[in-house]
């Protein structure tokens, strides 16, 4: 079994649908010639030919890879060189070496219609391709791999239209034009259905300013009220009220003996003191200041003087 | 005249037809003038979603209100609110001058109760609510206060003021009854016209 590399299937499932798409566009169908005997030949283009040197290149190498005086040669040029089918006497279609699917790098052993040839591929081109002496000689000793010419309309080397149409500039031109088309007409729909869309909602809010009158300022006089009276109201209580929380828990320290404030410090809510009483059941003072609706998380821990505690509360 | 043939022999014509650069410069022109349309559109049908989204939020915004039905008491007991929230702010022309103020009234309420007292002008800042502006300025009082004063002190801050309130403070009896009030006073922009 030949194995191929992920990019070389890619590279052949890419040849396939332009090739579909090739005949697609410009459907034709052409004879294939599997029963003329042919050499083939694969030349290489010479490092640094230029683009437009090309058809020159293949001109010449035509004349000097022909031997023979008269014949028909069919020709293909690749990405990678020129490609040339010789016969001596003239071809009644394109070659079936031609007109047969590429195969995967590697050696093979290929059976055609009348003829067998032993083909050597790389990178999905014909690079030596031999007519065997008899079908026979196949099934003699060798470790090739036999295939079944599978030959089509779509062979690898049959040149396709849509790469020389793609080579030209108006083709392109003709493209971009198709693209403008297509996106002026979707923009100007777009744009069209949107401003039927906002003329019916421009209408109907008119409609509605019309219906509703008073109840719009009033509507508008609400939202401005409650406005104003919920940002005061949260700017003044953002701190809460330290008066207030001083004198509730004040009140509930008085419950059990007298007491000092030796330091009191009110930030971000929490109201923390340091407070000394010779006998204070700080028990029961937590559980009353627990009581308080407006305290939340008491803390008490005792100070390094005797008789001395820290108080945090924190107001709700 | 014929004019196609008159156009096919144009001079221009035949120079694009012959030179292949001009051809290609052509398609790249022609790409990226499409590309700018395809921008240009883009942006318009953009902004025209934008004004169709504004105009349907407003409709529903009045279908709302529409179907909704007003509690005249409830509208006219929060314009009562209202009117008793900005009374309780005291007004000021210019951010000066609510500093002015702010300053003044601190002065009075803290002058017998603080000895040794510094106060300092930490700033003003500018709040709206709704289309009402109104100025917070900030004020640090340090001084010292006798612990028997601290609740007459507090007493001029509680929340019973609703122009102000207290942000921090630190009092020591143990060091001199030294303290140190933050408090924030807001005032309620006025136009002089």
């Amino acid at each position: 079994m030949v194995s191929v590399f992920p990019l070389q299937s890619l590279q052949l499932l890419i040849s396939k649908l332009v090739n579909r798409l090739d005949r697609w566009i410009w459907p034709q169908n052409k004879a294939i010639d599997s029963t003329s005997v042919s050499f083939y030949q694969f030349q290489p283009f010479p490092h640094g030919l230029k683009k437009h040197q090309v058809s020159g290149w293949v001109k010449l190498q035509k004349k000097r890879l022909t031997p023979f005086t008269t014949s028909d040669s069919y020709e293909f040029v690749s990405t990678s060189g020129l490609h040339l089918w010789i016969c001596t006497s003239p071809f009644t279609g394109i070659p079936e070496t031609a007109a047969q699917q590429a195969l995967p790098d590697g050696q093979y052993i290929v059976q055609g219609k009348n003829h067998a040839y032993r083909q050597t591929w790389s990178k999905f081109q014909l690079i030596n391709c031999e007519v065997m002496a008899s079908v026979s000689e196949i099934s003699q000793g060798n470790n090739d791999i036999t295939k079944l010419l599978q030959q089509n309309e779509h062979g690898w080397a049959i040149p396709r239209k849509l790469d020389s149409k793609l080579r030209q500039a108006s083709v392109w031109l003709g493209i971009v034009a198709f693209c403008a088309i297509c996106v002026v007409v979707w923009m100007s729909t777009a744009y069209l259905s949107g401003t039927i869309q906002r003329s019916a909602a421009e209408q109907q809010v008119t409609a509605l300013q019309e219906t509703l009158g008073d109840k719009l300022s009033m509507q508008a006089d609400l939202n401005q009220a409650l406005d104003v009276v919920n940002g005061l109201s949260n700017w003044h209580q953002e701190y809460a009220f330290l008066p207030e929380t001083l004198a509730s828990v004040a009140s509930v320290i008085n419950r059990q003996n007298n007491w000092q404030l030796n330091t009191l410090t009110w930030q971000n809510r929490v109201i923390s003191m340091e407070v000394y009483s010779s006998d204070l059941d700080i028990t029961q003072m937590v559980v009353d200041l627990e009581q308080l609706p407006n305290l939340t998380q008491i803390n008490i821990r005792p100070h390094i003087s005797d008789n001395t505690w820290i108080l945090e509360a924190t107001v709700k | 005249m014929n004019i196609p043939n008159a156009w096919l022999n144009n001079k221009f014509v035949a120079e694009f037809q012959s030179n292949l650069r001009l051809q290609w410069m052509t398609v790249v022109i022609a790409a990226i003038l499409l590309v700018s349309l395809t921008k240009h559109f883009a942006d318009l049908i953009e902004s025209e979603k934008q004004q169709i989204q504004t105009s349907i939020d407003l409709a529903e915004k009045y279908q709302r209100t529409a179907s909704s039905s007003f509690d005249t008491e409830g509208v006219e007991k929060l314009k009562q609110t209202q009117t008793s929230w900005l009374d309780a702010i005291p007004s000021a022309f210019s951010a000066s001058i609510a500093e002015a103020s702010a300053l003044s009234e601190v002065e009075q309420k803290v002058n017998k109760l603080i000895k040794a007292k510094r106060l300092n002008l930490i700033g003003s800042e500018e709040l709206t609510f709704a289309s009402e502006v109104f100025w917070q300025v900030r004020i640090e009082i340090a001084g010292q206060v006798n612990p028997a004063n601290l609740i007459d002190l507090l007493a001029n801050f509680d929340s019973k003021d609703r122009h102000v309130r207290i942000a921090s403070m630190q009092f020591n009896p143990k060091a001199a009854n030294t303290v140190n009030l933050v408090v924030d006073i807001m005032f309620k922009r006025v136009s002089n016209a």
